[in-house]
């Protein structure tokens, strides 16, 4: 199973590199969510503004990320293909992989917009803003692959995935802009360790339902 | 590879019945044409016997056999050489030889490296069928798979229905072709408005 989930991690970033339409896509959205708190806020904004400015770029471009997916799954009916190889652990778990990874990837670009738009020294608290990107990631990435696959053949998928995505990860959100808050005031681990307590707990919620819940999903 | 029993199975879409107790069973060596006219249930039952959808009732007996499917889509990426990294995900042994001979015997040898967006209608067909013939199926399901193919193509798809039936496998195709159906098939399977219609042997072999 792990060794068919690296394949298919591997195939979706061939495909990405080879189209770019979920990275163009991103790459311009965050440039604009920011230019325009920029333009809204001066330069001189407080670590907590600089944590709601970044969660939201995150969520937004994030939602981006996890619509496109299944895209190149359902173009030509590759899904079906795969779920009569008999498992659909592996799409699952291939999926998440990818759309972590590649969240995470959009993620340290819109720091680097972020730093260079606001004049930010982000780079000095790298290691809390990580830890709370990969505790964010994995119930992002969780949630927005059943979602994900579940709308795949909808029209206005975009449209129902925010409107679905959304509220399920409200509780995450609030984790990572009040631990963003802390780590860009200069709190080291120590002091988020409860919001990471809290991340760690919804990724393990969410991790397991959406696997529980993937293959009913597909049906 | 056993047999394929098929055990009187259903499956609604809402209040559309699109399977209502199909039976029936095909041993190895068996080519089972499904014929029906539209909305027959061919597609839904094929659907079925490959794990693509869930059964409302009824069961399908199919064991651990290697499945390879082909629908009315390609199954394949536009922006991929395909073959390879299904051969690999089926986990084929030796997949690069494999990869190599079916490109050959396909006529694809010159197109292997292309991705699908540069292939001719024709071409994607016959790698369909290459993709779904990867894993050396013991069941075989293919939906209308001569549809726009040319000679040398339905050739082609001939030589693997023939080549999964003397290795003892099953084939399961839709089917309107009836010409096509008598030419291939050891046995029909019509189906109308969900229901078995008839099914029996038929005299001519592939």
């Amino acid at each position: 199973m792990i060794k068919r989930a690296i394949l298919l991690v591997k195939k979706d970033i061939a495909i990405e590199l080879s189209q770019f339409r979920a990275v163009g896509t991103i790459a311009i959205m965050s440039i604009l969510i920011i230019l325009i708190f920029a333009l809204a806020m001066g330069q001189a904004i407080s670590a907590a503004q600089a944590g709601a400015v970044l969660a939201i770029s995150f969520l937004f471009c994030g939602i981006v990320a996890v619509e496109r997916s299944f895209d190149s799954e359902t173009q030509n009916g590759a899904m079906d293909a795969m779920r009569s190889m008999g498992q659909t652990d592996f799409i699952f778990w291939g999926k998440c992989l990818f759309v972590a990874g590649f969240l995470l990837a959009v993620e340290i670009w819109i720091c680097l917009v972020f730093a260079v738009m606001f004049n930010f020294d982000l780079f000095s608290f790298w290691l809390g803003i990580l830890v709370l990107l990969c505790g964010f990631n994995i119930s992002f990435a969780a949630v927005g692959v059943v979602f994900s696959a579940m709308l795949a053949k909808c029209r206005g998928k975009g449209f129902l995935l925010t409107l679905l995505v959304l509220p399920v990860l409200i509780s995450p959100v609030i984790a990572i802009t009040s631990g963003l808050k802390v780590v860009l005031s200069g709190g080291g681990l120590g002091e988020i360790s409860n919001w990471l307590k809290f991340l760690a707990g919804f990724d393990v919620v969410f991790v397991g339902l959406a696997w529980i819940s993937f293959e009913k999903v597909l049906e | 590879m056993g047999q394929l029993k098929v055990n009187n199975i259903s499956k609604r879409f809402g209040a559309v019945a699109a399977l209502d107790g199909v039976s029936f069973e095909a041993g190895p060596a068996s080519v089972v044409a499904v014929l029906g006219p539209n909305s027959a249930g061919k597609s839904t039952l094929l659907n079925c016997v490959a794990s693509v959808l869930r059964l409302d009732g009824g069961s399908i007996e199919i064991g651990n056999a290697r499945v390879g499917y082909l629908g009315h889509s390609s199954f394949l990426y536009d922006a991929l050489a395909n073959l390879t990294f299904w051969a690999r995900l089926a986990g084929v042994d030796g997949y690069s030889q494999k990869v190599r001979g079916l490109l050959e015997a396909a006529g694809l040898d010159r197109h292997g490296d292309k991705k699908v967006r540069a292939l001719s209608a024709g071409m994607e067909k016959k790698l369909s069928i290459c993709r779904a013939v990867i894993n050396d199926p013991e069941v075989l399901i293919l939906d209308e798979p001569f549809s726009a193919l040319d000679e040398s193509a339905r050739c082609f798809a001939f030589d693997c229905i023939r080549r999964v039936r003397e290795c003892g496998g099953i084939v399961l195709f839709t089917t309107h072709q009836l010409e096509l159906a008598r030419e291939v098939a050891t046995h029909t399977l019509a189906l109308c408005g969900g229901k078995v219609v008839s099914y029996g042997r038929v005299g001519v072999k592939a």
